[in-house]
């Protein structure tokens, strides 16, 4: 651990570029909130520490057409902040100020929290409904992948040598469209989730559900989109009786294992009840 | 080793530290700076809250060389000339501390508040010492001090 060198890139092509000729045991360090105690912990081993946490070119927000484009190492704080996330993708600000504690928050990046690969990250269940597109770059190369397509498994992403996270692209929501997120945790502050989920639906002009995506994080290896849940919701109404039942369906989507913070049989209860809690939001 | 500097409690310091030092480790063992407590060192309990250019940050998640040209407040820097910060005399007053190992995290968040927003709600107040915990459980008289001072 004392040959560890610690590089701060002045602008991204500089981080590109020490990125690609360095080797796997290069990491980039953001908020440092997760790989920092990694690295204390001994379980990982890095030779170079590559601090992005302040590239300009991946920080911050701005609406780009129909999207609202968040750079990789925006902080949670930054977007529970935010007065454009505010007005236009409030379900986002739930989900970026329920992760945590205020000291976390503001050193915590979206691209961190997305890359560590955590079945039970905060803000990855939202950024999936909401049908983020990732921007990735590596040097002299750029492409852009959808976040559902991006979660290989178990702490698995899709990241190649040499690349790094830049961007979330959201899709702004339109007039017929509504999203919401929901977190159980033991307690409200610092707790890691017991499980969270997020929801997002578009509406037909009589009000039956046009489309459905359902996200569901802590019931499986990685966050899920619930696919049976988001079969059943297509062309109904959000009626009581719709959504009831939608606490069953929902049951289909997972396969929750026990750990020091929940049985199995703890979280189905919990993601039947907290499902029908949020769907019941779209009753109209 | 890495050469580095920085305002810590508005004087510039230099120091060399390792690549891996954290800043709650450069506080306490090279600058003897130790109000600054070290509790779980995972970011989970808070003690080693310290003010980095204007927001509290647990000082065992960043690197010392990470504050390179920032500006750190630690609980040293509070008092001036020999007056205890307004907040310090607050917890005081108020009786909000117990055994203590929580209260200079504690202090700082809600300086870190309070610098930024002098009227906050009590719920903004709660919010903002979420992140520190008090084993003693003291935490109505710690709102009771914070709240004694909203402007």
């Amino acid at each position: 651990m004392n040959d560890l060198t610690y590089i701060k890139p002045q602008n991204l092509q500089e981080a590109l570029a020490e990125l690609s000729k360095k080797n796997e045991a290069t990491y980039i360090l953001a908020g440092g909130t997760d790989i920092l105690i990694s690295l204390k912990e001994g379980n990982i081993k890095p030779q170079y520490l590559l601090d992005i946490s302040e590239l300009s070119e991946i920080k911050g927000i701005k609406q780009e057409g129909e999207y609202l484009v968040f750079g990789a190492a925006t902080t949670m704080q930054s977007i529970a902040e935010s007065p454009i996330v505010k007005e236009k993708l409030p379900c986002l600000v739930s989900a970026a100020i329920q992760m945590a504690s205020p000291q976390i928050r503001v050193r915590a990046t979206i691209a961190g929290n997305l890359v560590t690969g955590s079945p039970i990250a905060d803000t990855v269940p939202m950024f999936r409904a909401l049908d983020t597109v990732l921007e990735i770059q590596g040097t002299g190369k750029k492409r852009e992948v959808k976040l559902d397509d991006f979660i290989l498994g178990y702490r698995k992403v899709d990241l190649a040598a040499g690349e790094m996270v830049t961007a979330f692209k959201v899709p702004l929501l339109k007039a017929n469209q509504k999203a919401n997120f929901i977190k159980v945790g033991r307690r409200n502050a610092l707790a890691i989730s017991v499980l969270n989920m997020a929801v997002k639906l578009t509406f037909a002009a009589d009000k039956t559900v046009e489309s459905a995506r359902v996200v569901l994080g802590g019931v499986a290896a990685t966050s899920v989109r619930a696919k049976n849940l988001e079969a059943f919701l297509t062309g109904k109404k959000m009626t009581e009786e719709v959504v009831l039942e939608a606490g069953n369906v929902v049951l289909q989507d997972a396969t929750p294992i026990g750990d020091i913070r929940a049985t199995a049989e703890g979280r189905k209860v919990l993601l039947s009840s907290r499902m029908v809690r949020l769907l019941e939001e779209f009753i109209n | 080793m890495q050469n580095i500097s920085f305002t810590l409690n508005d004087k510039l310091v230099k120091v060399s530290v390792e690549p891996q030092e954290t800043l709650l480790d450069m506080l306490r063992e090279r600058l003897d700076l130790t109000g600054t407590k070290k509790g779980c060192e995972k970011g989970d309990c808070g003690a080693c809250t310290v003010i980095l250019d204007g927001e509290a940050v647990n000082s065992c998640l960043v690197l010392a060389v990470q504050v390179d040209g920032k500006s750190v407040t630690t609980i040293e820097g509070l008092e001036k000339d020999g007056e205890l910060d307004p907040i310090q005399q607050a917890f005081i007053d108020k009786g909000a501390v117990q055994c203590g190992y929580c209260i200079p995290g504690m202090i700082l968040s809600s300086k870190a508040l309070l610098d930024k927003n002098p009227s906050p709600t009590e719920e903004e107040i709660r919010t903002s010492i979420s992140g520190n915990l008090c084993r003693c459980t003291g935490y109505v008289q710690i709102v009771d001090a914070i709240k004694s001072l909203v402007k």
